[in-house]
């Protein structure tokens, strides 16, 4: 597992394009987009353009919460037009000033936003995709009820231009503010996806249960999401009151919330500016919204089941792997879709060694120590806990005390309940009952992204890699909340954020260094062979720097010396003062790398002790592993009369 | 009492299509949002027979089983298979292009006017217990208690049952025990399907046919599930009927414009309170 020096660094674009970046293009695009009008272009088109830069906002929220993050909202219509609305009413009311009425719209739209994801989220996507749809059912009714301030079915009119600072916006600038609004919230979005926060999105996408374990509470974040995708809405909803000047509940029905989910599924559900692409088709394009037919029913829904299908595993990742191929040439036009892996920012790496490694371990897991000598004292207990699964007894009764330092191995034939301890311990399940303690912190009871953030870190049987990251940012999201930048710092790019941001790629870049994968930092982590995706899941425990470290069948799938190798990973890991424990079936493997060992058969301990004790008891091995300890290459003969094992009903230790 | 027993048969409709959600959700682990369509396309082609082919009313359910079944099988192929478990999420997307597409082939078909669909038989109110009710009501109401009692011990004594629930508990799982998980999807999103089909006469004489009322059933139908809990038959009934009652006495002692804000209002207490549904005690699994 000699870590191969990575040879080619991203080498710094040299001549004219020398400190470009991709994000100067789009800020280029941006102001010949606003100035357009001053540019020729007639007032029919300006105001085409106008709508593509509304349908552009609301069409982006969809993305946002569908497309990166794999909720379903349906109730975009609605969000669009309480913005609508709100902005309208303001604007007759003499409280007509764009900022403001943008403000007062994007928090409407926050409200309305949790008011559906709230509720809508406590259940699977499909259950937010129907509570969604359900508020743009309830906008005729709404602006029914609330007729003295909708105008209700009579529609509301007389709504004035847009002013800014007591000035009224001519057509060419209220162009402009479309312009700005909708250039602004991209940029957002981009640097949201593009940030530790984007990359937790994409493993919420992934894996519940990993987002968890990586100490991010699922439903929260998806709340969160939610609500940030319905901001766009809101705005646009804002923007429309002033282009339109008149508002009807007609306006928001069932067929603009098929059009906008057609256009994000067609300009690319998983892309930025894609957005524009599908808004475009959807006001100009062949499938004109305005000229709604009974036949664009079937087209959208066709273009619906043929997006949905593209989706799929080949097409769409060809495509991808096309603009890859693409964009690594020539970088410059990575404006068009800066979500490419290979393309994300990242900081110089400099050539690796293996002792600079292992000190780097050391440094991540302990900053600031020095020398051997732990301060960690906290010992983790575990007291007679049980876990029941209906009729079904997983764990009865387990203790076991686990020094930091120390590596304590778990084995015993499949179904024993093995994985289900480190699962009550890293509080994905809750046991029936008994205690897990941290030092003076009770574990238990405890949600599983709670005990994660008090330093419990775990891997997968069968890892758990989210889609579109590369190795060194898979391995970094694990930092995400022990090391945490809000989300507006992270959106502005502060000093903060990056200073997180450069600690993360220096713990990414041990972790991976100490596993080995150096050479695939910048791989498409997901698309690794399964041996490798299991040492990417152990190179992301470790980079959290956790106190507590679960490892379930790190070993499985990997070659003899890789296998040495991580033996010689995880001794160090204890050396620095972790609690490790490592629930393995390579009996060797564990044999060596072990200070206690407890074997595991329905529920229970049968026996504990050190290798010495487990290896010189062959009853157990016949028992409990199917089979005697296969002759260890150079370990000798049986230690015949070595020291007893403990043996016991009742759980050792 | 009266507005009992309307409340009672618009229940029934919601409860009927809730079962159908419920097949595929137990079988396949998936919402097909395609399902009210498939009851809308029920309701067309028993208009279709009597009134367009002259045709025996009855004939409707035989048209209205094979049409929908054919259509369940389409779906199922083109649109669920090729992604379910695949790609995360996708299967929302398709199962909502086909329900539209449905949408659209309706109007194209049959405009977008609402039909009058006849009923097969006596459309003479009957009065019980000094309100009237419609013979099609009230068999409309007898189906919304029988099937779900039928599917409930179906479910839990056949082997096709418990091999449905097997699958959408772990499809992995099934599969090693000898369950084949694809045939299984299969026969539930077209059983489902042509059940709604089968439904057309029976339902259509009070839905009329409407090439859009697919998404409203849709959305009351989610209400009753949610009340009566995601995977379970006898709740799809409570709920259903109780979405039914909610409507009606709204509509009758508030205003119409009420009726959904309310019902939108008890989703909401119900998904915060008791997001398994007040009859369930199975767990949905959040993560």
């Amino acid at each position: 597992m000699a870590a191969t020096a990575s040879p080619a660094m991203t080498a710094a674009p040299r001549g004219p394009l020398a400190g470009y970046r991709p994000v100067h293009l789009a800020v280029v695009l941006l102001l010949i987009a606003a100035a357009l009008p001053w540019m020729g272009l007639n007032a029919l088109w300006v105001r085409e353009a106008e709508v593509v830069a509304i349908f552009t906002l609301i069409v982006s929220g969809t993305n946002l919460s569908y497309g990166f993050a794999g909720e379903l909202s349906l109730g975009q219509p609605a969000i669009y037009a309480v913005g609508a609305y709100v902005a309208g009413y303001m604007a007759i009311h003499d409280a007509n000033d764009l900022l403001f009425t943008l403000l007062v719209g994007g928090v409407a739209a926050v409200l309305t936003g949790l008011i559906v994801g709230i509720p809508g989220l406590r259940l699977a996507s499909w259950s937010l995709a129907m509570v969604s749809f359900f508020i743009v059912l309830l906008v005729p009714d709404l602006a029914g009820m609330l007729q003295q301030y909708t105008g209700g079915f009579n529609d509301m009119t007389g709504i004035p231009s847009a002013e800014l600072f007591g000035q009224l916006l001519t057509p060419g600038e209220f162009y402009v503010a479309c312009i700005v609004v909708a250039g602004a919230w991209l940029a957002f979005e981009r640097n949201l996806v593009l940030s530790r926060h984007g990359q937790m999105i994409r493993v919420l996408k992934e894996s519940p249960v990993l987002t968890e374990s990586l100490g991010s509470p699922v439903y929260w974040m998806k709340v969160k999401v939610y609500v940030l995708g319905s901001i766009p809405a809101g705005l646009a909803g804002v923007l429309f009151a002033y282009y339109d000047q008149f508002l009807s509940p007609t306006t928001f029905g069932f067929d603009v919330a098929v059009g906008i989910l057609a256009a994000s599924v067609l300009g690319g559900a998983q892309s930025i500016y894609g957005a524009i692409i599908g808004a475009a088709l959807l006001q100009v394009g062949p499938f004109e919204f305005a000229s709604f037919q009974s036949y664009s029913l079937v087209v959208y829904g066709a273009m619906l089941l043929i997006g949905g299908l593209l989706l799929r595993d080949g097409i769409t990742t060809r495509a991808r792997a096309g603009l890859t191929w693409v964009l690594t040439r020539w970088p410059a036009l990575a404006v068009v879709d800066p979500t490419v892996p290979h393309l994300m920012p990242r900081a110089r790496r400099p050539a690796d060694s293996g002792v600079a490694a292992v000190g780097g371990l050391a440094e991540l897991l302990r900053p600031g120590a020095s020398g051997p000598a732990g301060q960690e004292t906290a010992t983790l207990e575990i007291e007679g806990v049980t876990r029941r699964f209906g009729g079904v007894q997983a764990l009865g009764g387990v203790s076991m005390t686990i020094r930091p330092g120390e590596v304590t191995a778990v084995i015993g034939p499949n179904g024993s309940g093995k994985t289900t301890l480190l699962n009550v311990i890293s509080g994905l399940v809750s046991p029936s009952s008994g205690v897990v303690r941290l030092g003076d912190r009770t574990l238990s009871g405890h949600r599983a992204h709670q005990v994660a953030r008090l330093g419990v870190a775990r891997t997968f049987q069968t890892p758990v890699i989210p889609v579109g990251l590369t190795t060194a940012e898979a391995v970094a999201t694990s930092r995400f909340h022990g090391d945490h930048v809000g989300l507006l710092p992270t959106v502005l790019r502060t000093r903060r954020y990056r200073a997180a941001r450069r600690r993360d790629q220096q713990a990414a870049r041990t972790a991976l260094s100490v596993t080995g994968l150096t050479a695939q930092a910048d791989a498409t982590a997901s698309a690794l062979p399964l041996g490798t995706r299991r040492r990417v899941e152990a190179a992301r425990a470790i980079a959290a720097a956790p106190r507590v470290l679960l490892l379930d069948e790190p070993a499985s799938g990997l070659s003899e010396a890789e296998v040495a190798s991580l033996g010689r990973l995880v001794r160090a890991v204890a050396a620095a003062g972790v609690i490790v424990i490592l629930i393995e079936h390579n009996f060797s493997f564990v044999l060596s790398t072990a200070d206690v060992i407890h074997v595991m058969s329905v529920g229970e301990i049968v026996v504990s002790g050190t290798p010495e004790q487990i290896r010189s008891h062959p009853e157990t091995m016949a028992a409990y592993l199917g089979s005697g300890p296969r002759a260890e290459a150079g370990s000798g003969p049986g230690a015949a009369g070595a020291a007893q094992a403990t043996e016991s009903t009742e759980p050792a230790l | 009492m009266t507005t009992f027993f309307s409340a009672l048969s618009t229940g029934a409709i919601y409860t009927l299509l809730a079962l159908g959600f419920n097949v595929v959700f137990v079988s396949a682990g998936m919402f097909n949002f395609a399902q009210a369509q498939f009851m809308m396309v029920g309701t067309f082609v028993s208009y279709w027979v009597a009134v367009q082919l002259h045709l025996p009313v009855a004939l409707g359910f035989a048209f209205g089983l094979v049409i929908g079944f054919s259509l369940g099988v389409i779906e199922e192929r083109v649109a669920i298979r090729p992604v379910l478990g695949k790609v995360a999420h996708a299967e929302l997307i398709t199962t909502i292009g086909t329900g539209i597409i449905l949408d659209g082939l309706a109007s194209l078909l049959w405009g977008t006017q609402p039909f009058q669909v006849p009923f097969f038989g006596s459309i003479t109110p009957i009065k019980i217990a000094g309100g009237y009710v419609d013979p099609d009501e009230v068999i409309v109401i007898g189906a919304a208690v029988v099937v779900p009692i039928a599917l409930e011990v179906w479910s839990r004594n056949s082997l096709l049952g418990l091999a449905c629930l097997a699958s959408s508990e772990d499809r992995q799982a099934a599969m090693v025990r000898g369950i084949n998980t694809r045939r299984v999807s299969l026969i539930a999103v077209a059983a489902a399907a042509g059940f709604a089909g089968l439904l057309g006469p029976l339902i259509g004489p009070q839905t009329y046919a409407v090439y859009n009322i697919g998404d409203t059933l849709a959305i009351t139908s989610f209400v009753a599930m949610a009340i009566g809990g995601f995977g379970s038959y006898l709740g799809s009934m409570a709920g259903g009927f109780a979405v039914g009652l909610i409507e009606q006495f709204s509509v009758r002692y508030l205003s119409a414009e009420y009726q959904n804000v309310i019902l939108f209002g008890a989703l909401v207490i119900l998904l915060m309170l008791r997001p398994a549904g007040l009859f369930s005690s199975a767990r949905v699994r959040v993560v």
